[in-house]
């Protein structure tokens, strides 16, 4: 026992390298748990505190290209604004229908402005920190748009700090479809280029142009159908033939990814609930 | 902790091609002295690793790959010094110590065993050996280049 003691004593840094290892092995390959903690992540308050900060400098630095971006998607919205006033105005003696629409815009989503502080592009699972957490009213498996299009899907919030899977990682799986029509695959990051993404799974009958917009289905509860995500830029069969395989140019550039909005589909409680009632019920 | 600083705030964003990062932090753990309780260094590379895993998510990977290179620092250490100092106890890795030539082997030796750790954890797939290779070498050069530079500011502060 005694020598087996002074063993220990004398060789005591084998005990802590073992005991250290395992315990980067168990966060390892426990990382993938849905409700594992917020802490050891860029959105733990200590983190996000000190990504704040250095994202407040880069903000600074990139205000022009910002500013330009701004500009530009203002130009698009403010001629998407006429275009409906337009189509709002015809339909103006149809009182019910011109009712609808104007309740449309504000009916089933929230949205919440953040700031991205955090974002990595080079990694198999990339994440992006944003600068808002549960205390805004963020919570996990929340959508996240740029001002381009689909950034993300919400995964852990703490206090003042959200963690987002980016559509950058072998997690992501966002139900797609090509704008105008209704056929849907669902869209993958296979690593490499942040610049392009694969849309797999969509059928074989589907009728599509190189350069057609791929927009959200919809079919999901985190995303309205139609939100921009990006364009075909080249087709390809998959390996069994049965469907195509699309790369898909994503409309963000996750390079360059500062202004997002959270958006929130109201009443998403209710709608678990109900599910989970149901389920109680049978 | 200013360098762990410089590394979560710029150097993390930076990256050559898209496959090579700097990781200079690494640095804080090659100069650790000689008569260092071995787990205390061991802690130390622990705590660091946690440190950079939290701001890039990779739960755990850096932590695992800085023990690692807690555990060998002192055995390269051993292989570089002169043998006029063979038998001091308290000793800094250097390049007044080590000298030139003997410092970058040194952490050249250090920097490689991380590096190669932190990306086959990162990257573990068998189809892209090339890829890994590449990120390996890229990586440690751009981290080399960078602690090179630390090393001789402080040289010249030195003198």
């Amino acid at each position: 026992m005694r020598r087996l003691l002074d063993f220990l004593i004398k060789h005591n840094h084998w005990l802590v390298f073992v005991l250290l290892e395992a315990v980067c092995m168990i966060m390892l390959f426990n990382s993938n748990a849905y409700q594992s903690s917020v802490v050891f992540t860029s959105a733990n308050e200590v983190t996000g505190l000190v990504l704040d900060a250095g994202s407040e400098v880069n903000d600074y630095l990139s205000l022009r290209e910002t500013n330009k971006v701004l500009m530009q998607r203002n130009t698009r919205l403010e001629q998407r604004v006429a275009y409906l006033e337009k189509a709002l105005r015809q339909r103006m003696n149809d009182s019910l229908a011109y009712e609808s629409l104007s309740r449309l815009a504000d009916s089933a989503y929230q949205e919440f402005p953040a700031m991205v502080i955090g974002n990595t592009l080079h990694l198999p699972d990339n994440y992006i920190t944003l600068d808002k957490g549960s205390r805004s009213g963020i919570k996990p498996e929340m959508g996240v748009v740029g001002a381009k299009g689909v950034a993300g899907i919400v995964y852990k919030v703490s206090g003042g700090y959200a963690l987002v899977i980016s559509l950058l990682n072998s997690k992501s799986n966002l139900s797609c479809k090509i704008a105008g029509s209704d056929y849907f695959g669902y869209l993958k990051w296979e690593g490499g280029n942040p610049r392009f993404a694969y849309l797999k799974d969509l059928p074989r009958h589907a009728e599509f142009h190189l350069g057609d917009s791929v927009v959200t289905s919809g079919y999901s509860t985190v995303f309205p159908e139609g939100v921009m995500v990006g364009t075909i830029d080249d087709m390809a069969d998959s390996n069994d033939g049965l469907s195509y395989l699309l790369k898909i140019k994503l409309a963000t550039d996750f390079g360059n990814i500062s202004n997002v909005r959270v958006i929130a589909r109201r009443g998403l409680e209710e709608l678990k609930e109900m599910t989970v009632n149901e389920g109680e019920g049978q | 902790m200013g360098l762990v600083l410089l590394q979560v705030l710029f150097l993390n964003k930076m990256t050559v091609a898209g496959i090579a990062t700097p990781l200079p932090y690494i640095y804080l753990l090659i100069i650790f002295n000689r008569n260092t309780p071995r787990w205390v260094l061991l802690l130390v590379g622990f705590i660091l690793g946690l440190t950079m895993d939290s701001y890039t998510n990779l739960s755990g990977i850096h932590a695992a790959a800085c023990v690692v290179l807690a555990m060998v620092q002192p055995v390269y250490m051993d292989l570089f010094i002169p043998r006029e100092l063979q038998d001091e106890r308290s000793l800094a890795p250097s390049v007044n110590t080590l000298r030139w030539m003997g410092f970058l082997k040194y952490v050249f030796i250090c920097v490689l065993t991380h590096h190669f750790i932190l990306i086959m954890l990162v990257f573990f797939s068998v189809k892209d050996v090339m890829g890994i290779v590449m990120r390996v070498v890229g990586c440690t050069l751009l981290t080399m280049l960078v602690i090179s530079i630390f090393a001789m500011l402080g040289v010249r502060k030195r003198n």
